[in-house]
């Protein structure tokens, strides 16, 4: 091809790129969208923190046991000493984060800190004379206590649980509390009411809470070379799933824009004229690398955001340079299949409403490998993963769910064989679509019928 | 004689059961402007998709600028039938594009853009979206997307249809000029008096197969009525019968008007004839009777206008 007609390619493919990508609409709806979203997911528990008061103040419990106060007490240091650490790193390391500098369960304690108890007391008064319950209750509304709780005599004694008409412990709270301070104080009630409970049978609960606690597990994956071990993490099957949604993103966004603006080329009658200085190739061409460039930026725009948050939270062993190479190398496998099948329907039909005739069994194919998610990244070296990962046109989706995966390394030959029979693929794919788009672009009236078009393929 | 700009020599093309061009031979020269007539649906935009390499002939060989019409793209100008802009383009963005894809360099398109738009009386349109455009206003943007790059062929398909009396005259007159500056002009249209009066030289096609091909002058010379014309202040039938006499007439007949249609006799003199009618009463007028390309294309096709001279004394010009 001469260097006159693959300028024409780059202007064309300018041309679409810039109407695509360079609209407030696309700018708006790809890339701040998205960005704002995340954004957003990041601002709103701090937001939510920051509104957050931490509970404070006098519980009146009303009990004749005399121990509830002090068991109430130390129920509330502990959970606060809790909350400053454990807590925080235990749901890291059950989620497999990786936090070595303690980065995150810091911040996540110092949130957690902030957001649940500030000094939360108990004044404990017997119940001696009916007043007393009339009387806290109005010292409540003055503001005096954050709550009374009244505690029946058979829910602290040791035997009770048979009983199933057990009483209830009655809570009285001012109007003024949210809903969140009335759960706490209900729990710290109740947590103590089973405190107290062991106390009176004799029991030393800090030990009977320790037998029961259940060890936690430290998972790790052998990998195939002595040494190699990775930590297991619940978050790993998620990898390959977004593997395969930021390929599905990026691929359909920029192919339903290829297929639009075929259809509008069409309808609007321009088809002739531009056809007038370039020939039907250089134009599919200018249009497939122009909307190459616009799935690229959707690529970046997602992945670079799934990638700052993999980083961020420490998880970049899930990933490595050469997994993402492999998952550019089928990208541009998947972009380029979605983008023939695309310019082909664009070029056959007159109307979007005419692309849906032919759309659906494309997208029943192309679906196959989201619904082969759990399958494929449970097992992504079994039988169903390497056979769906060599399959056009479903391969690229199937094998970058193989390599998210990454239990253990894809075989570099699969890796290799699925290339070549997806360059394969793609090279007749385009092909075929070269020949639909030649006769179709300019053909007015009624859409071809799925046999016709094999006839354009053969004939064109 | 200079290669012909467009050759077209046994050129056939068929959709399905329709045969929309037959066996066409068509040669235009360089520098002619042609008018390319036919009815609707006789096959010129079919021809011109030819010419432009958008569709390939079934049959027959085709050159263009001396090759085929995908290797001189730049060197040629098209306004299709169907055509259409970007709607949510600006009209200074599509020209440009279009521009560029013809290959004229970015910096020179920057003022050829503005004063073209000036020409075609559309100063102040270059940042509108072309959606913005009345109809009239787009065609004249097309035709300038057609002509932007200076070409040497330009071809037109139906390129007055749709455009108010005064935007025609306006494209009129841009196509002569094009035409004065050199470049060969080919432009389909049904509207045969438009052609008539802008062109040297007339194709005609009717079902896909040629049925005209000559300059204008050969062509209004072949098919001369050699018919006079007098409309008499007096009798029509008196007229007529003095006519009748005269020795040049072959036969006489009279409209529902009162005008005296006399025949003349091959070889026979019409300035003698118009003298014996001048002589013979007070007329209201009298002339020469002339063919329009309309009546000659009916004739051609055999289906003649009520009332149209039909009986041309079609002389074979050697």
């Amino acid at each position: 091809m001469s260097d006159r007609n693959l300028s024409k390619i780059g202007i064309i493919a300018w041309r679409e790129f810039r109407h695509t990508a360079l609209t407030k609409a696309f700018l708006f709806g790809a890339v701040i969208l998205p960005i704002g979203m995340m954004g957003m997911l990041l601002v709103l528990p701090l937001l939510f923190a920051s509104q957050f008061k931490p509970l404070e103040g006098d519980v009146a419990v009303v009990d004749s046991t005399g121990r509830f106060a002090t068991a109430f007490d130390a129920l509330v240091a502990e959970r606060r000493d809790r909350d400053r650490s454990g807590d925080a790193e235990e749901v890291i390391r059950k989620l497999g984060i990786d936090d070595r500098g303690g980065m995150l369960s810091g911040s996540i304690a110092a949130a957690a800190e902030d957001a649940t108890f500030g000094v939360v007391t108990a004044s404990e008064f017997t119940p001696d004379a009916d007043e007393v319950i009339d009387r806290l209750k109005e010292e409540a509304r003055d503001g005096r206590w954050i709550a009374v709780a009244v505690i029946p005599e058979q829910l602290v004694a040791a035997a009770q649980s048979e009983d199933d008409n057990a009483p209830m412990i009655d809570l009285f709270l001012p109007k003024e509390t949210s809903p969140r301070h009335g759960e706490e104080i209900s729990d710290l009630i109740r947590s103590t009411t089973v405190r107290v409970r062991f106390a009176s049978a004799g029991e030393d609960f800090a030990r009977v809470q320790t037998m029961l606690d259940r060890p936690s597990v430290d998972v790790r994956r052998l990998g195939s070379e002595a040494g190699a071990e990775s930590s297991d993490s619940k978050l790993r099957m998620l990898v390959p799933f977004g593997f395969m949604m930021l390929l599905w993103i990026a691929t359909f966004t920029a192919g339903n824009f290829l297929l639009t603006s075929t259809i509008e080329e069409k309808s609007n009658k321009v088809i002739e004229v531009v056809l007038s200085a370039v020939g039907p190739l250089q134009l599919l061409w200018g249009k497939i690398l122009g909307l190459a460039l616009v799935s690229l930026v959707i690529l970046i725009t997602y992945g670079g955001l799934a990638i700052a948050g993999i980083a961020a939270l420490a998880l970049t062993e899930l990933l490595s340079i050469s997994v993402l190479l492999w998952a550019v190398v089928f990208f541009l496998i998947a972009y380029f299949t979605v983008a023939a099948l695309m310019a082909a329907i664009g070029s056959a039909v007159n109307e979007l409403s005419e692309a849906q005739t032919f759309m659906a069994p494309v997208m029943v194919i192309l679906i196959t490998p989201m619904l082969l998610w759990m399958p494929i990244g449970e097992n992504p070296n079994g039988t169903l993963a390497v056979v769906t990962s060599m399959l056009p046109p479903i391969l690229p989706f199937a094998m970058v769910m193989r390599i998210g995966a990454a239990t253990d390394p894809v075989p570099i030959w699969q890796l290799l064989l699925s290339t070549a029979i997806g360059i394969v693929s793609v090279v007749g794919l385009v092909w075929a679509a070269s020949r639909i788009f030649r006769v179709g672009i300019l053909m007015q009236g009624k859409p071809p019928s799925p046999l016709e078009l094999l006839r354009w393929i053969r004939q064109a | 004689m200079s290669e012909p700009c467009i050759d077209l020599s046994g050129v056939a093309k068929t959709f399905g059961d329709t045969r929309a061009v037959r066996d066409l031979n068509l040669q235009i020269p360089s520098g002619s402007l042609c008018g390319f007539l036919g009815p609707n649906g006789a096959g010129k935009s079919t021809t011109i998709r030819m010419i432009m390499s958008i569709i390939r002939p079934d049959q027959g060989s085709l050159r263009v600028l001396g090759g085929d019409a995908l290797d001189h793209k730049d060197r040629i100008g098209y306004l299709p039938e169907e055509r259409g802009v970007y709607r949510k383009m600006k009209v200074g963005d599509y020209l440009r594009y279009i521009g560029r894809l013809k290959g004229v360099d970015a910096a020179s398109l920057r003022t050829l853009i503005t004063d073209s738009l000036e020409r075609i009386g559309l100063p102040d349109v270059e940042k509108k979206r072309c959606e913005e455009l009345s109809k009239g206003m787009q065609q004249k943007v097309q035709f300038l997307a057609a002509i932007i790059h200076k070409p040497e062929l330009i071809i037109l398909d139906e390129p007055f249809s749709g455009l108010d009396p005064v935007n025609a005259m306006l494209l009129h007159d841009l196509i002569r000029e094009l035409h004065d500056e050199g470049r060969t002009i080919l432009f389909s249209t049904h509207v045969l008096h438009q052609a008539e009066r802008m062109c040297d030289r007339i194709v005609m096609i009717d079902q896909g197969t040629k049925v005209l091909d000559d300059t204008l002058e050969t062509i209004q010379k072949r098919f001369d009525p050699r018919t006079i014309i007098a409309e008499p202040l007096g009798d029509p039938t008196a007229m007529g019968t003095l006519l009748e006499g005269a020795p040049e007439v072959d036969s006489i007949k009279i409209d529902d008007r009162g005008r005296v249609h006399a025949r003349l006799r091959d070889d026979a003199d019409a300035d003698r004839l118009m003298a014996t009618a001048l002589a013979g009463g007070s007329l209201r007028s009298i002339e020469r009777a002339r063919t329009t390309l309309d009546e000659v294309f009916l004739h051609l096709v055999n289906r003649p206008l009520d009332g149209a001279q039909t009986g041309f004394a079609e002389t074979t010009l050697v």
